[in-house]
């Protein structure tokens, strides 16, 4: 294939919303014909970058839901075994890795996972992905308890799911992240709002600080193609102190910067149709009626 | 019959972003190799509205298909071609005369008048061109772009308004109207840090009339539809980027004002 040509759908796979991969890779499948070009390495990547992109739902077989985040890679196992050789003799063939196959960890739910981008499939390699030092362990827990009723508390049923992954054993950063993806294709719409939050904070201490940001993407597609992207950077931490559970402390933080974002919204909605709007077009002229189109001065 | 990979590169189209339909075009020339195909599909994705300049008196004008000759395009002001072109490549150009010119000016006229009412620092241009020997078709366009206030990064209005105007069976005007709005609005602001907002939507009318054969009753006709579908774009794209963006972001994450995680919102 071209190079131009894998440029090309890597375009399109890289600027699918969240929710129409789907359909993205079955209308390319109809125009060429066939879907060999999912085969590609280059295009496996993007299949890849697009489920971290999105921190997209996986569900494992036995019904509990993962996460795919970039910070959840692990190098890919042996997935096949080789051969065995009928009367042990002669060289083994080399093991096969599936291309397809990624391997990530989602820390909140402890599992290791694979995930094949073209298939969809899921599987479990390891149900005990624990942090090895006991008070990481049990604090990270914590955040997870916090997190998940945070979630259950203020996001829409069946649409969100939340992670969390930590570094360092005494001083701790620890990723949150949040992913909610209320799609409504039957109606044309979709939207995701992603939040990644850093916390950093020493175990026993009455203090933590964030930053962080929230990515926000809209699509409406009934009679054209409508696309809203909010991009909001917290880059100056927000001082927090720990009242009683430093974990609850901590997600309490997150839900006031997340309720005061949504908050501010609201003018930011009044400000585009009140102002911005009429100056790209107003409602009606100022003289309050339609344009006089029989009684043009030079008609 | 409707071509299959011409109308999946379409459907394929309206996944990508709004905000850059040349890469998205020149993407999906990729996977649409047969020429023929490619053609059609360039010819009905529509496109941001741009500028070029008629170099004898000055002025812009926009470009579009319909007043476009190879790598030429008419000027309503002066009817000539720009970049001036060689005599010799002109031989099957277009250029509208007798009473389809008369009403193009007309028309061009009519609507500057229009969108200056309604636009803060419009151009707009409209071009005639035959169709059938009963009837005959017009493009109107107007682009629209804010200048960078405060907070403003970005700010396009495009329209494109294609008419066709045909002598039906029963001997009456049927007057077709595809009109297409581009939107694009780029803000930066400290609480909620960065907004884009692309978009095009596209209304489709009929109406029928009785025969006439005035250029002036056909022209205030066309206005009267234009302004009625720019109105329809005008509100379906308020209501869909403020309205619906708001239900989206609102019922993702239940903010407190809204009640609890029970609350169904329409």
């Amino acid at each position: 294939m071209s190079d131009s040509k894998t440029k090309a759908l890597q375009y399109f796979i890289q600027e699918a919303t969240v929710g129409e991969l789907e359909y993205i890779i079955d209308d390319i499948g109809t125009i060429v014909g066939n879907k060999d070009f999912l085969q590609q390495p280059e295009i496996i990547q993007a299949l890849r970058e697009y489920q971290e992109r999105h921190l997209n739902h996986q569900t494992l077989p036995d019904g509990t839901k993962v996460v795919v985040t970039e910070k959840g890679r692990r190098e890919t196992e042996v997935t096949k075994e080789p051969e065995p050789e009928a009367e042990g003799e002669g060289e083994q063939p080399p093991a096969e890795t599936d291309p397809f196959e990624f391997t990530y960890v989602d820390e909140a739910r402890n599992i290791k996972f694979t995930l094949n981008v073209n298939s969809g499939e899921v599987k479990v390699v390891n149900d005990a992905e624990k942090h090895h030092d006991e008070a990481v362990q049990g604090f990270k827990e914590q955040l997870v308890e916090s997190l998940d009723k945070y979630i259950a508390g203020h996001y829409k049923e069946l649409t969100t799911l939340g992670t969390v992954s930590v570094e360092g054993t005494d001083q701790i950063t620890a990723h949150i992240e949040i992913s909610c993806h209320n799609l409504n294709h039957k109606n044309f719409w979709g939207g995701e709002w992603l939040s990644r939050w850093t916390v950093t904070h020493t175990l026993g201490s009455s203090d933590f600080e964030i930053t962080g940001r929230i990515n926000i993407h809209n699509h409406y597609f009934e009679q054209g193609n409508i696309q809203f992207e909010l991009n909001k950077s917290f880059d100056s931490p927000t001082a927090g102190t720990v009242s009683g559970d430093a974990a609850e402390s901590i997600i309490a933080a997150i839900n006031k910067l997340e309720e005061n974002y949504q908050v501010s919204l609201e003018e930011m909605y009044e400000e585009i149709s009140d102002n911005h709007m009429k100056n790209l077009r107003r409602k009606l002229p100022f003289t309050g009626k339609n344009f006089e189109w029989g009684v043009s001065k030079l008609m | 019959m409707e071509d299959s990979a011409v109308v999946n590169a379409l459907n394929l189209n309206r996944k990508l972003p709004p905000s850059n339909i040349p890469k998205n075009i020149l993407a999906l020339s990729e996977i649409v190799e047969n020429e023929d195909e490619q053609d059609e599909m360039i010819q009905r994705i529509d496109q941001p509205l741009e500028r070029i300049q008629d170099s004898s008196n000055g002025a812009d004008f926009l470009k579009c298909e319909y007043n476009r000759d190879g790598d030429c395009w008419r000027s309503p002001y002066t009817n000539e071609y720009f970049p001036q072109p060689h005599e010799e490549d002109m031989s099957e150009a277009f250029y509208p005369s007798g009473l389809l010119r008369d009403m193009e000016e007309q028309a061009n006229d009519m609507i500057k008048e229009y969108s200056n009412l309604y636009f803060t620092n419009p151009l707009s241009n409209a071009y005639f061109f035959e169709t059938t020997e009963e009837g005959f078709g017009a493009c109107y366009l107007i682009l629209n772009e804010l200048s960078s206030e405060k907070g403003v990064k970005d700010g396009q209005w495009h329209s494109l308004h294609s008419f066709t105007v045909e002598e039906n069976v029963t001997g009456k005007h049927t007057y077709t109207l595809v009109s297409t709005v581009f939107l694009k609005l780029e803000l930066a602001g400290g609480l909620y840090g960065e907004l884009k907002i692309n978009g095009t939507s596209t209304k489709r009318t009929e109406q029928t009339h009785p025969k006439s054969s005035k250029g002036s009753e056909h022209l205030v006709r066309m206005g009267k539809m234009l302004e009625k579908n720019e109105k329809f774009l005008r509100d379906e794209l308020d209501s869909v980027y403020v309205g619906k963006s708001k239900q989206i972001i609102n019922t993702g994450r239940m903010h407190d004002l809204y009640g609890t995680n029970k609350t169904i919102l329409s």
